[in-house]
């Protein structure tokens, strides 16, 4: 610690000073340099009024540190757990734009254009890419319109990794959440720019197809649910990998 | 497919468990479910002494969890306690806000839950055995005070972890913690709960 100084008593004079408030909570803490300690100690040693003051922070310190914590109700346990099923995406983030063949491409010279300009989002296209291992039927048959937000989540689910961290950051803005951004890295990193204008979906995966669902309802449709959860697991990064 | 327990052999693991890339050549990433499993009841008890109830600590929790998985992508491989500590800490410091404003706003009475302000201390603590007399005087504190005390005594976190979680110097962290733990026995003491604030001795300085 830088503390030699700083927690040095509040004048030179040992015998009339106490230590001060930062010095009496940072001893208590352990959170003095040793020299400081030491000095602390001598003075403690000889200054009741100083012990006082420390004895009442060990007191509050004590107090806390013995008590109990809560048990986590195992009904948020479940929920914390299907929040990958649950929790809905942010929009797509100014400058990226889906064409008409599913392809992600990032609007380089107008990205903040409006929606109008440039390649249109496709709104009926589910591209399946985003669920390698889903049979297109799978989808269910009949041709319905699939809801702004069901399709929207599975195109991203085919966007690379770079893209995805910028949709992340576009999450920290999003109206759905709380107001402030409180997330440690809420700087868009200004890679929506510099990368590639065109986005391919990883060679890998399934050629985009198009496919329609009969019902996006998960309740009356579990093949949907199947497909979103699917998809999410399929948005969680790398790193965190969702048990099979 | 691959079991974490099973293959992960890690060189050097993080103090809590998490294993992290680059920590171990055959490091296996974790799911959520490990994710929510390792941390959930950390966030919850963190929640909990900052909300004063369980009613806000598990919206915090959810809350906080949901702003974790949204933001996965974002996460460099680091404290993730840290992460989780300033999230929820900064969440729960919003919302805090958030209803300031709408009580300055004379807007809806029921939207009350606020810290302090919660369901009847007998049935939460009863529900949950905290001491009730410590979680009272606990929400007497004001938020920023209540944060820094909570997050060094219940949570460990060292005044330098608490400066980076709560965005301020660390003189600032002194003096909060000092200032909110003083408040504290004071509520303590005023309540007249001789176990809570008796029972633990004064330490050697004074009774020598």
């Amino acid at each position: 610690m830088t503390g030699a100084r700083r927690f040095s008593p509040r004048s030179p004079g040992w015998g009339q000073a106490h230590l001060s408030l930062d010095a009496i909570v940072a001893y208590v803490d352990d959170e003095l340099s040793p020299g400081a300690h030491a000095r602390a100690q001598a003075h403690l040693d000889g200054c009741g009024e100083c012990r006082v003051e420390v004895g009442a922070q060990r007191q509050a310190r004590a107090a806390l540190r013995g008590a109990g914590g809560p048990c986590l109700p195992s009904s948020l346990l479940r929920s914390l757990r299907s929040i990958p099923v649950e929790t809905e995406l942010p929009p797509m983030p100014p400058g990226l734009g889906v064409t008409a063949d599913g392809q992600f491409v990032l609007l380089r010279d107008a990205p903040q254009a409006d929606p109008g300009a440039g390649p249109m989002p496709c709104e009926h296209h589910i591209h399946t890419s985003a669920c390698p291992g889903l049979p297109p039927a799978g989808l269910g048959p009949g041709p319905v319109a699939v809801p702004r937000r069901f399709s929207r989540r599975a195109r991203i689910g085919a966007v690379s990794g770079l893209a995805l961290s910028a949709l992340a950051v576009g999450a920290l803005a999003a109206p759905g959440g709380a107001p402030e951004p409180v997330a440690p890295s809420g700087v868009l990193r200004g890679a929506v720019l510099e990368v590639p204008a065109r986005l391919s979906p990883p060679p890998t995966d399934i050629p985009a197809t198009t496919t329609e669902v009969t019902s996006a309802d998960p309740v009356a449709n579990p093949a949907v649910l199947d497909a979103r959860l699917r998809d999410r697991l399929n948005r969680i990064p790398a790193a965190f990998h969702p048990e099979p | 497919m691959t079991n974490r327990s099973a293959t992960a052999t890690p060189v050097r693991p993080s103090p809590r468990g998490t294993v992290l890339p680059g920590e171990g050549a055959d490091w296996t990433p974790p799911s959520w479910d490990d994710v929510v499993r390792e941390h959930a009841d950390r966030v919850y008890r963190l929640a909990y002494r900052l909300t004063g109830n369980p009613h806000d600590a598990e919206d915090l929790t959810q809350e906080t969890f949901i702003r974790v998985f949204r933001s996965l992508a974002d996460y460099k491989p680091g404290t993730f306690e840290g992460w989780l500590h300033r999230i929820t800490t900064n969440l729960f410091l919003d919302m805090v806000r958030r209803r300031a404003r709408l009580r300055m706003e004379g807007l809806p009475e029921d939207s009350d839950r606020l810290p302090g302000g919660g369901p009847e201390p007998e049935q939460v603590f009863s529900d949950t055995h905290l001491d009730p007399a410590l979680q009272a005087a606990l929400d007497e504190l004001a938020p920023e005070f209540r944060a820094a005390v909570v997050l060094c005594d219940v949570e460990g976190l060292s005044y330098e972890e608490i400066g980076a979680t709560l965005g301020v110097k660390l003189g600032t962290v002194r003096s909060r913690i000092h200032r909110g733990r003083a408040a504290l026995r004071a509520a303590l003491a005023r309540r007249g709960d001789a176990a809570a604030a008796g029972a633990t001795t004064l330490g050697v300085e004074v009774a020598g």
